[in-house]
């Protein structure tokens, strides 16, 4: 029960913050949409920073880990530090001069101008928008997964259908995302986009901090670094699945098991390596099966697992980091940023920042197979884990509310990209400058806002069990797939509006079908592992090149307006 | 400005690039589980080293490749950018 208070505290936090924030908004339209004018390197990092890593790096890793390994860590993490760190170079800084030399606002106005088409922003948008609301989701899930489990046992009268019986009396997950996107509305609309900035910064101060203190407590638990390496699930010479420890609650101790505890079998174990070891400390793949209770009939089901990453995954999966060259936010932040310079500290302490706080994850989920039964759900793996090992209710609640702060800081930029765009690039754009105040422009993008958060809660109620990763990898693959058009737009003086919307077709249909194929929001491979990222991407790039050569160039004007010429 | 002729310092900036992209995909390490540091698997640890070997690829670019030419072209005309996009852009609404 102490759990909630320390939640309670951490978000009425947030909403004094955004007050405080709300006393310096001059409550102009542009200030709402655009603080980053007066947005300083530390700030600049820690909202990149923050709205990068939402449940998808804290919740999301470690349930990855969990299933998969250490191979986590390589195929989203350090891929990623070095793929954003060039992006933010090579593309970064070019969009951010051509913004501050033309005054571009948002993705949409500099794509319209660069390929000389309004068409072009009208077909971008609702497909930003579409890839945008997985983001949303998982913040959503993620809050609903993390509070229910650590608040297990505190209304059981009240809530009576938990996830999975262990935690009756929980907040439920429709409750918690509730509350997470009231609040996140309420600092936004009371700030703007220098209250949410402010909010990210605290916020993404707190998850960090929150990560190393789980973190230290979680090895503290099992005796120290060295003992908590030898935890992980091991698989032995007869290919069973066994574990060999136990945290005994009571005593607050890791345990050795008198006799290992089986809990699943690698399946085709003549072509698995059949030599002992922990399968989650290596990359090498293998399938294996458990069983899990069905929480409704209490039997027990069998389900597969694989383990470890096979090589053409790993290899094609830096194609997905490439989204943040695409992501809406992003892109806003580098088109109006303070000064060129404010980007230097976030190309250089950005892979940091990333290994900082996945490092952790990826070993408390590794170490997590060992401890947990493997059918805990993925996205509940670290508070499943904080729970069973630091049990302290105030630690606990601190810890979820790092959790929380990562997932907020995520939404909270994406609700006002949102706005932004929508009113900026669809309505304004459509009715002109003159035919909205500004305080009608403010309740338009609020409408929407409030709008798409309505939908997407409702979408995260339905999905309320979908893996937080996976679906993340959904979000980014089509934000890659959408990579070749700016990389074109700032590259190849001949990419023309035609070959733009080529490319942005062929990245929706082949996204859309992949997503379709995948059970919209599963993990899905193409052959011998391939991500569908590859393949959108390549499908996107082809496209764009091709209608590209056999259209006519863009006029010389545009050229020079978006290529100078050396001085 | 023109991205044609490459520099010297944007042809080091991709090589270094291509280098550790190769170096991420670490095949030598995908059977071995030895504990090195840390309590991380050798696997782990060899990509943390490569976080921080990005973090020092940007200070790299950051002093020695930072394309200044932009920012200089972008910077003397610093007022001028308030005016919104719409006000500027003569392209014809299709």
């Amino acid at each position: 029960m102490s759990v909630l208070p320390v939640i309670i505290v951490y978000l009425s936090l947030l909403l004094i913050l955004g007050w405080g924030s709300s006393r310096f908004f001059r409550g102009t339209s542009r200030d709402f949409f655009v603080a980053s004018h007066s947005i300083g390197p530390f700030l600049l990092l820690m909202s990149v920073f923050g709205t990068t890593m939402t449940a998808f790096a804290l919740v999301g890793s470690t349930g990855k880990s969990f299933e998969r390994g250490i191979g986590t860590y390589g195929l989203m993490a350090s891929i990623s530090g070095l793929i954003h760190m060039a992006i933010f170079f090579l593309i970064g800084i070019r969009l951010w001069a051509l913004g501050k030399r033309h005054g571009y606002l948002t993705q949409i106005q500099f794509f319209r101008a660069r390929f000389e088409s309004d068409g072009l922003g009208y077909l971008l948008f609702p497909i930003l928008v579409l890839l945008v609301v997985p983001y949303l989701l998982i913040g959503i899930i993620g809050a609903g997964k993390v509070i229910e489990p650590v608040t297990a046992g505190a209304f059981p009268e009240l809530f009576t259908n938990p996830t999975i019986p262990a935690w009756l009396g929980g907040v439920p997950p429709w409750l918690s995302g509730l509350v997470i996107c009231l609040v996140v509305l309420t600092y936004v609309f009371m700030g703007g986009s220098r209250g949410a900035a402010v909010a990210n910064a605290f916020q993404t101060l707190v998850f960090m901090a929150m990560g190393m203190v789980a973190f230290y407590f979680v090895v503290h638990s099992l005796g120290g670094l060295g003992q908590a390496a030898q935890t992980p699930m091991r698989m032995t010479e007869d290919g069973s699945i066994v574990q060999d420890y136990r945290f005994d609650q009571q005593e607050g101790v890791l345990k050795k098991r008198d006799e290992p505890l089986k809990i699943g079998s690698v399946k085709d174990f003549s072509h698995s390596n059949p030599t002992p070891r922990h399968p989650h400390l290596q990359r090498e793949p293998l399938v294996a099966e458990f069983k899990r209770k069905n929480p409704q009939t209490g039997e027990l089901v069998s389900f597969e697992r694989e383990i470890g990453t096979s090589f053409w995954s790993f290899v094609t999966y830096l194609f997905i980091p490439l989204s943040v060259g695409m992501f809406p936010h992003l892109f806003q932040h580098w088109l109006t940023a303070r000064s060129a310079r404010a980007f230097k500290l976030t190309v250089i302490a950005h892979p940091i920042c990333i290994m900082i706080v996945w490092v952790p994850c990826v070993l408390i989920g590794t170490w997590a197979t060992g401890l947990l039964p493997p059918g805990v759900p993925p996205p509940a793996v670290l508070s499943a884990t904080l729970d069973m090992l630091v049990g302290d209710p105030l630690l606990t609640g601190l810890l979820t509310a790092g959790v929380l702060a990562a997932i907020m800081s995520s939404l909270d930029s994406q609700f006002l990209c949102l706005g932004t765009m929508f009113t900026n690039d669809v309505v304004v754009h459509r009715s002109g400058k003159e035919a909205y105040s500004d305080s009608q422009k403010l309740r338009i993008a609020r409408f929407f806002i409030v709008g798409i958060v309505f939908l997407t809660y409702l979408l995260a109620m339905v999905l309320k069990n979908a893996n937080v990763f996976d679906l993340a990898v959904w979000c980014f693959s089509g934000f890659s797939a959408l990579f070749p058009l700016v990389f074109a737009a700032l590259y190849w003086k001949r990419a023309t509006k035609q070959g733009a919307v080529a490319s942005v077709l062929a990245a929706l249909l082949t996204w859309l079908w992949f997503f379709r194929q995948s059970g919209y929001g599963g993990e899905y491979f193409v052959g011998p592992g391939i991500t569908p990222a590859a393949i959108c991407f390549l499908a996107s790039s082809l496209a764009l090149i091709g209608f590209s050569l056999i259209t006519t160039p863009p006029r010389s004007s545009t050229i020079d307006r978006f290529f100078p010429k050396r001085s | 400005m023109s991205a044609s002729s490459l520099s010297v310092s944007a042809r080091i900036f991709w090589l270094i690039f291509l280098v550790l992209l190769f170096l991420h995909q670490d095949f030598w390490n995908w059977t071995d589980e030895r504990t090195v540091f840390l309590g991380m698997p050798v696997g782990l640890f060899h990509h943390a080293l490569f976080s921080v070997a990005c973090s020092v690829f940007g200070a790299w670019a950051v002093c020695r490749a930072w394309p200044k030419e932009w920012e200089e072209w972008a910077d003397p005309l610093d007022a001028s950018s308030e005016e919104s996009t719409e006000s500027k852009s003569s392209f014809p609404k299709e």
